[in-house]
């Protein structure tokens, strides 16, 4: 017996729980097959467990064992027929794999031309937006560089002798985003430029040979031809205003059939007029004032504060800008510089300050 | 799956016939206890209550009773098959017991003390007290049964008794006890 281990140990099988008897050990017991320990155990087991002690009272007659091996491998195998698990649901599995095909290729289809519809749409805005780009936003930071001054001397002293046909074209401040193709308008410029020069030295090699000298002093002041002076350059006007009034008449009287003519040596043939320069940046400025883009305005008159020309009116629309920007000192301080200038624009300035006052 | 859940515990399966509906688990439970069932309601089938009929009528009621039982399962066949072939439809079936006995709270505690020899030398030191608490023929029945491992047969022998008789004495002994002990807040 298992009477070795300590009282403490055994007492506490008095609620220790033991299982209920399987199909060998209520056979066992019953044919008193079983250990001392194992029945002891079996018999723990039943003085609390009503069915096993039921089960062996009703195995006490022999006539039973045949029944009972019968009736309870039948009953196992009936539970275990009721109770088995269902069978997994094979059908949701299988689909029909025609439809799963076509739905499956109809929805590649449709992403892919999506996919073209999408991406074309999207080149052709940006193609659309590239074209049809505004050309301020950029003109303010590169108007200074961007600036093609025409050779608007040129044509002052350009020999205009030769047929209508040589006439060269109007100058027109170029700038690179003035439109599309205006470097190509400049390219032509330049090439029609090269071309007058070319037959300019030509003419004046003519004129050399066949005009002596001492008439070379009348043709100098001789007029210029009615296409020259149609040009609307501004130098053109300032070399006729400063004409005398016979040699307006000489030039009224001056021949048309007289084909060559020699410009004055002394017109400034290299140097650029810098008035034009400034004047488009005055405007420049101008047009971003109206815009509303003060700061690039300012910037702009800023460049062109050393001038003396336009000194008054860059002043004048400066302090116009920062009052509207809200800086009244500035303002201030330069409508009282345009006031000590004492120009054309004193009243106007003078009005601003009691305005402000 | 089936030999998964053979390797479970009566309170595992039952928790999954609770919570999951788990009829494979039922089916299994079933089945450990299907040898007594049989050998219980052998001696009772007769020709108003055949087999054929008894038992799939019984497998029944018992997935039914599993799914809120909370004691112990062989309580609860016992329980239905006294009232198959006894109650009928005369009577309704008693309801479990929704708070487990004095003696399954003590079980319960003994099984979870397990190896922590501090919670077993409490039990037992109380054990002791409570044994002290008992007569002396029964304290002698229990000494002699369960520390001293005679059968029930050599005690019955010695009382000149029945070992039913003798095992329903214990049973009330253990009874005793575990209320007494329930008392003093084990």
């Amino acid at each position: 017996m298992n009477n070795q281990t300590p009282r403490q140990e055994r007492i506490l099988k008095i609620f220790t729980p033991v299982r209920c008897m399987n199909r060998d050990q209520l056979l066992r017991y019953q044919r008193g097959q079983m250990t001392a320990v194992e029945k002891h155990l079996v018999e723990q087991h039943m003085v609390d467990c009503d069915l096993c002690h039921h089960a062996l009272m009703g195995l006490e007659n022999p006539k039973n064992h045949e029944p009972y091996e019968r009736l309870s491998q039948q009953l196992s195998l009936f539970i275990q027929r009721e109770y088995a698990p269902p069978p997994k649901q094979q059908k949701q599995q299988i689909r029909p794999p025609r439809q799963v095909m076509s739905r499956e290729s109809l929805l590649s289809y449709f992403w892919v031309i999506m996919f073209i519809v999408i991406g074309g749409g999207s080149v052709f805005l940006l193609q659309q937006h590239l074209k049809n780009r505004p050309a301020f936003p950029l003109l303010p930071a590169r108007a200074a560089e961007t600036l093609v001054i025409p050779p608007a001397a040129q044509p002052a002293a350009a020999i205009t002798a030769a047929p209508p046909e040589e006439k060269k074209p109007a100058p027109v401040i170029q700038t690179h985003y003035g439109n599309r193709d205006s470097l190509q308008r400049r390219v032509a410029a330049l090439s029609a430029k090269d071309s007058a020069l070319l037959k300019k030295k030509t003419a004046k090699d003519t004129v050399r040979k066949s005009v002596p000298d001492s008439s070379s002093r009348v043709a100098l002041k001789a007029p210029q031809p009615p296409v020259a002076k149609d040009t609307p350059k501004p130098r053109v006007e300032k070399l006729a205003v400063n004409t005398t009034p016979i040699q307006q008449d000489k030039e009224e009287k001056a021949p048309p059939k007289e084909t060559v003519e020699k410009t004055e040596e002394e017109t400034p043939k290299a140097t650029p007029p810098p008035v034009s320069g400034e004047e488009a940046m005055y405007r420049v400025a101008m047009q971003l004032k109206q815009q509303g883009d003060v700061n690039g305005a300012i910037n702009q008159l800023k460049k062109l504060s050393g001038n003396n020309r336009y000194e008054e009116r860059v002043k004048y629309q400066l302090a116009i800008l920062y009052r509207n920007k809200g800086q009244n000192g500035k303002a201030r301080r330069l409508f009282k510089d345009v006031v000590k200038m004492d120009g054309n624009l004193k009243s106007q300035a003078q009005a601003e300050l009691d305005n402000k006052n | 799956m089936h030999l998964l859940l053979n390797n479970l515990n009566d309170k595992e399966l039952l928790l999954r016939i609770r919570k999951l509906q788990d009829r494979e688990a039922a089916g299994v439970l079933l089945d450990r206890y299907s040898h007594l069932l049989v050998a219980t309601s052998l001696p009772r089938l007769g020709p108003e209550k055949s087999a054929e009929e008894a038992f799939p009528a019984l497998t029944r009621q018992l997935f039914t009773r599993l799914q809120s039982s909370y004691g112990k399962v062989s309580d609860t066949i016992y329980e239905m098959v006294q009232y198959y072939f006894h109650g009928g439809s005369k009577s309704p079936l008693p309801y479990p017991p929704s708070s487990p006995t004095a003696i399954q709270r003590l079980e319960n505690r003994v099984d979870l003390a397990g190896n922590n020899p501090i919670e077993k030398d409490t039990i037992a030191s109380r054990l002791e007290e409570g044994l002290n608490t008992l007569q002396p023929e029964e304290r002698q029945l229990v000494t002699r049964f369960y520390l001293e491992h005679q059968s029930l047969q050599e005690l019955a022998k010695a009382q000149h008794t029945t070992t039913d008789k003798v095992r329903n004495h214990l049973r009330q002994i253990r009874k005793k006890l575990a209320a007494h002990l329930m008392d003093q807040h084990l």
